[in-house]
């Protein structure tokens, strides 16, 4: 096995300041969280059993909750500060996120849940760069649709063109497969490399499956013990059994 | 047959539902969402008209707009008349009496819709009222029609609040409770048999459509 690629090949090249630079605590009950991380361009993955505090996480850097100590910096500009007790709302943090229950709003179609995503333009303008968002993830049939009579496979696209819509500065998923069936999961995993690479768009996404991280991973943050690992290039797990491929050591 | 108990009780009690839903509902989502100081003393302040006996209530609503009140004043400076023992009378007692059935409703409807819908609607961007307006209520939407509907109910059957507020004057503050009353006093069986069914009727339908709405489940929250 050669030693593993420091970027996925569409990857762009590392900008001066990093889309994320976050180091926090939260407290969850009887656990505290030590979480350090700073993203590097391409895909993140923050890889960890589940009860890790992964959605904790994320949920903090999107603004969702408070960190106990500590700060979060996006795109250079700082959002949360524990110590003087700054906090940045949500909604001016301009991150895209996805969820596992997609959360589209079920009294909206697809282009409405879309189009009030987007920040800027005339409704016309904003419903228009719904579609275009729509036909990037494969949905342009699905605009006038009811959310209720999506499979779960078109709601998560649905929910990445939504995420996508206020051109975030830093797209966070949380575990947005783990419902789906297999063959889905793979077709969307291979939709969300192709979206990072065209939008350029800093990614940390959640999951407990070693598969996924394995194909996603450009960067790779492993839980344990409530703590953060360093960030790693790559996956740092074999994909397969080192029986399989024959290799030996040295 | 004298109809206009029938359109007076209507009229009042479409206007009051009117008041009563914008307030309850506003009132609803600030209690249901806010934590500030005070919110336990608006919550029992914004219930008492549910447990003080209605002629109670009505009396406290005579005192603090009668002739002789400053908010009676005012309002007799600025429309020339009193604002007691009129139609506007009966739709504010119409009002204060159904305004915390919509309110009781309408924030247990806004508390059961799930708050993730509402996070991710601010990851998007939304600001608080657009959550607000977008997301939470019209989530919350059967049971606030529900809310309303109780609220209309209440505010067409509402007896001490509006006979001590609006008086008794038939053809001009006499609604249809106090019409069926006034029937009964002066030994008029077949006039209040009539306007009670009409009256019983009405309430039946509310109350159908009520649980209907209630029993359906929200659609598709995933």
């Amino acid at each position: 096995m050669t030693s593993p690629a420091p970027t996925h090949p569409g990857a762009p090249p590392a900008p001066a300041v990093p889309a994320l630079e976050a180091e926090f605590c939260v407290r969850a009950g009887e656990f505290t969280m030590h979480v350090a991380i700073r993203t590097e361009p391409g895909i993140t993955v923050l890889f960890g059993p589940s009860g890790a505090g992964k959605s904790l996480t994320l949920a903090t850097i999107a603004g969702l909750r408070r960190p106990d100590a500590g700060t979060v910096t996006i795109n250079g500009r700082p959002v949360a500060d524990a110590s003087s007790g700054m906090h940045v709302r949500t909604q001016d943090r301009n991150v895209g996120v996805v969820f596992q229950d997609s959360l589209l709003l079920p009294h909206r179609n697809v282009r409405d849940n879309v189009a009030l995503a987007v920040r800027e333009g005339t409704r016309a303008e904003r419903r228009r760069e719904a579609d275009r968002l729509l036909a990037a993830v494969g949905a342009t049939g699905l605009a006038e649709a009811a959310p209720i009579r999506l499979s779960g496979g078109e709601r998560q696209r649905i929910a990445l063109a939504r995420a996508l819509a206020g051109r975030p500065h830093l797209l966070l998923l949380d575990e947005p497969f783990s419902a789906l069936d297999h063959t889905t999961r793979r077709t969307l995993r291979t939709l969300l490399r192709d979206l990072v690479a065209t939008t350029g768009v800093a990614t940390l996404i959640v999951t407990h499956d070693l598969d996924e991280a394995a194909e996603l991973a450009d960067h790779t943050i492993v839980y344990r013990d409530a703590t953060t690992g360093p960030l790693q290039a790559g996956f740092p797990f074999p994909q397969r059994p080192a029986g399989v491929t024959g290799e030996t050591p040295g | 047959m004298d109809w206009f108990p029938l359109w007076l009780s209507l009229r009042v009690a479409a206007s009051a539902t009117v008041f009563a839903a914008l307030i309850g509902i506003a009132l609803a989502y600030v209690l249901a969402k806010g934590r500030f100081p005070g919110r336990g003393l608006l919550e029992a302040v914004a219930s008492v008209p549910i447990v003080l006996p209605p002629t109670v209530l009505g009396y406290y609503l005579l005192v603090t707009l009668g002739a002789r009140s400053p908010i009676g004043r005012a309002w007799e400076s600025v429309f020339g008349q009193t604002l007691v023992f009129t139609p506007t009378a009966a739709v504010i007692a119409a009002s204060v009496s159904a305004m915390p059935f919509v309110l009781r409703t309408a924030r247990a409807a806004i508390e059961a819709v799930d708050p993730r819908f509402e996070q991710a609607a601010r990851t998007i961007g939304l600001p608080e009222w657009r959550v607000a307006a977008q997301v939470t209520l019209p989530l919350a939407g059967r049971g606030l029609i529900a809310g309303v509907a109780l609220g209309f109910a209440r505010a067409l059957g509402d007896f001490g609040v509006t006979v001590m507020l609006a008086g008794n004057i038939p053809g001009r503050t006499q609604t249809m409770p106090i019409a069926v009353y006034d029937a009964v006093q002066a030994g008029n069986d077949h006039r209040a048999s009539v306007l009670s069914a009409v009256l019983a009727g009405i309430a039946v339908v509310v109350l159908v459509a009520v649980n209907r709405l209630s029993r359906i489940p929200g659609a598709g929250h995933r």
